[in-house]
């Protein structure tokens, strides 16, 4: 009974917000505003509940029962206050006079996240690197394999052109160099176009699963 | 001609919403068998699931909501039905605040289909990959039952014996990340220092731009879009969701292709008309 309401409201709030295909409308405005009230709502309630009261929290608070005792948990109360003091120094950026604390926390975030990324770009970028020096021919059981080679080469050329496109060191006014150049973006255009026409199957695929949802919900069709 | 052609030139975006609306309307009453190739990747993906022989749990990293089911759902539900038919264990995870709600009825209904039980065949434990994800994942890599500590029921790790030893990264059979785009971090932490192999379903979006990873081999599979959900469901030999979204999403790019040819053939035709009017 409470999920077929659900499924009810829910199809209706997606109505609401295709409503905007039509024109701006009030009825769009309420759907979006209700959209994001319960995102917002939503996500602090979980992060709370399922991430901060487990592993912040009530870790922390466990940890006072302590006080007063032979063996109080210093590490543990000390430990919660930092991460706590830590935290709301990213407010500290909504007062002039307290903006350095905001910086300080930065600092922590951007060093960590820097740290990370020189550890990335060798575990995952340089697979990739390595993976891109393919010999144009390709050998298999004793015979030249003519679809892997021509594919090979069809890669080193895309590579080398898109490469030298944006090797400035060079002046590109040369035929040759004015050639790979524009063969470059010939290739780039191709890596772009992937990436729009991708872009809208995910795009569409969002629509058709809400439209056969509505669908399913007035007619029961699954 | 020229100048009812020119008129396409100048249509209201309404008609082309209303025809693919009633398209992908249509589409969901039309039941015809589709057979799709599965691609190097999506073996690959399939092939990871098949090799395993159970003597350690799945890691499942489920990060599909509201805005990615479309193309993400039948890949999640293809996971899950390979890993219950193998009678393989493992554990759910998520990055997003949402996760729970929708891998949740999956489970329980793919579970009641294969006669699994919570707890014994998997568990999970919901939002515990917070922001930033590199360091959630790291976290997960380095001592996962410190990261999750209980799961969705409330449960503590030490409650299912099978994943209580699971601790580091080495402990786990394979990850699979179901996500709008792979975190990458799992190559980092888990293939690179743990040589666990990864594999990942995303959206079309993310695709581009992660086929490097596969072909460099340190992605061993992956899941692409709607497509993938698809491949999938064929290997498994079913056809569900995953196999008929293809027919809608075939009969939207059909709408799109021929809006993008009226459009294109609208402009030169209103073009030509102008150039002929000023001479």
């Amino acid at each position: 009974m409470f999920a077929e309401v659900g499924g009810w409201v829910a199809a209706l709030c997606v109505l609401m917000i295709l409503s905007l295909l039509w024109k701006e409308n009030r009825i769009y405005r309420i759907g979006e505003s209700l959209l994001l009230g319960l995102t917002v709502g939503f996500t602090f309630a979980v992060t709370w509940f399922e991430f901060l009261k487990p592993k912040w929290w009530d870790p922390w608070t466990r940890n006072f029962g302590t006080l007063g005792t032979s063996d109080i948990a210093w590490t543990g109360i000390l430990g919660g206050g930092f991460a706590l003091a830590l935290g709301l120094c990213w407010y500290g950026m909504y007062f002039k006079r307290t903006e350095w604390l905001m910086r300080l926390v930065l600092g922590v975030v951007v060093g960590a996240g820097a740290g990370q990324a020189i550890k990335n770009q060798f575990t995952q970028q340089m697979p990739v690197v390595t993976a891109s020096f393919r010999s144009p021919i390709v050998v298999h059981e004793g015979s030249v394999s003519a679809p892997q080679s021509i594919n090979n080469t069809i890669f080193l050329v895309a590579l080398i052109s898109v490469m030298l496109f944006f090797f400035f060191s060079v002046d590109h006014k040369s035929a040759i160099m004015r050639a790979i150049s524009k063969s470059g973006r010939f290739w780039l255009m191709i890596g772009f176009g992937a990436y729009f026409g991708n872009t809208v199957m995910t795009r569409l695929s969002a629509l058709i699963e809400r439209i056969w949802f509505v669908v399913h919900q007035f007619t029961g069709l699954n | 001609m020229a100048k009812w052609l020119a008129k396409l030139d100048n249509v209201d975006v309404r008609w082309f919403y209303g025809v693919l609306l009633l398209c992908i309307v249509l589409a969901s009453f039309i039941r015809v068998p589709v057979k799709i190739e599965p691609s190097g990747e999506a073996r690959g993906f399939f092939h990871q699931i098949e090799r395993l022989d159970g003597s350690k749990p799945v890691l499942l990293h489920s990060d599909w909501d509201q805005g990615t089911i479309g193309e993400l759902r039948a890949q999640f539900r293809g996971v899950v039905r390979h890993l219950f038919r193998k009678n393989i264990k493992f554990a759910v995870v998520s990055g997003i605040q949402t996760g729970r709600q929708f891998y949740e009825p999956v489970l329980d209904e793919l579970a009641a289909e294969f006669g699994k039980e919570y707890g014994k065949d998997w568990v999970a434990f919901g939002f515990k990959v917070p922001d930033p994800k590199g360091i959630a994942i790291e976290a997960l890599a380095r001592d996962f039952v410190a990261q999750v500590q209980e799961d969705d029921r409330g449960q503590p790790v030490s409650a299912y014996s099978w994943l209580s030893k699971t601790r580091v990264a080495e402990d786990w059979a394979l990850v699979v990340n179901i996500s709008y785009g792979p975190y990458l971090e799992y190559l980092t932490y888990f293939h690179a220092a743990a040589r666990v192999p990864v594999i990942s379903g995303m959206a079309s979006i993310s695709s581009t731009n992660i086929y490097p990873y596969f072909t460099a081999g340190t992605l061993k599979g992956m899941l692409v879009g709607a497509r993938g959900g698809g491949e999938y469901e064929q290997q498994l030999g079913i056809s569900e969701f995953g196999t008929r979204f293809l027919l809608g999403q075939s009969a939207g790019h059909i709408i799109l292709l021929v809006a993008v040819i009226l459009g294109n053939v609208g402009a030169i035709a209103h073009k030509l008309r102008r150039k002929r009017e000023q001479a």
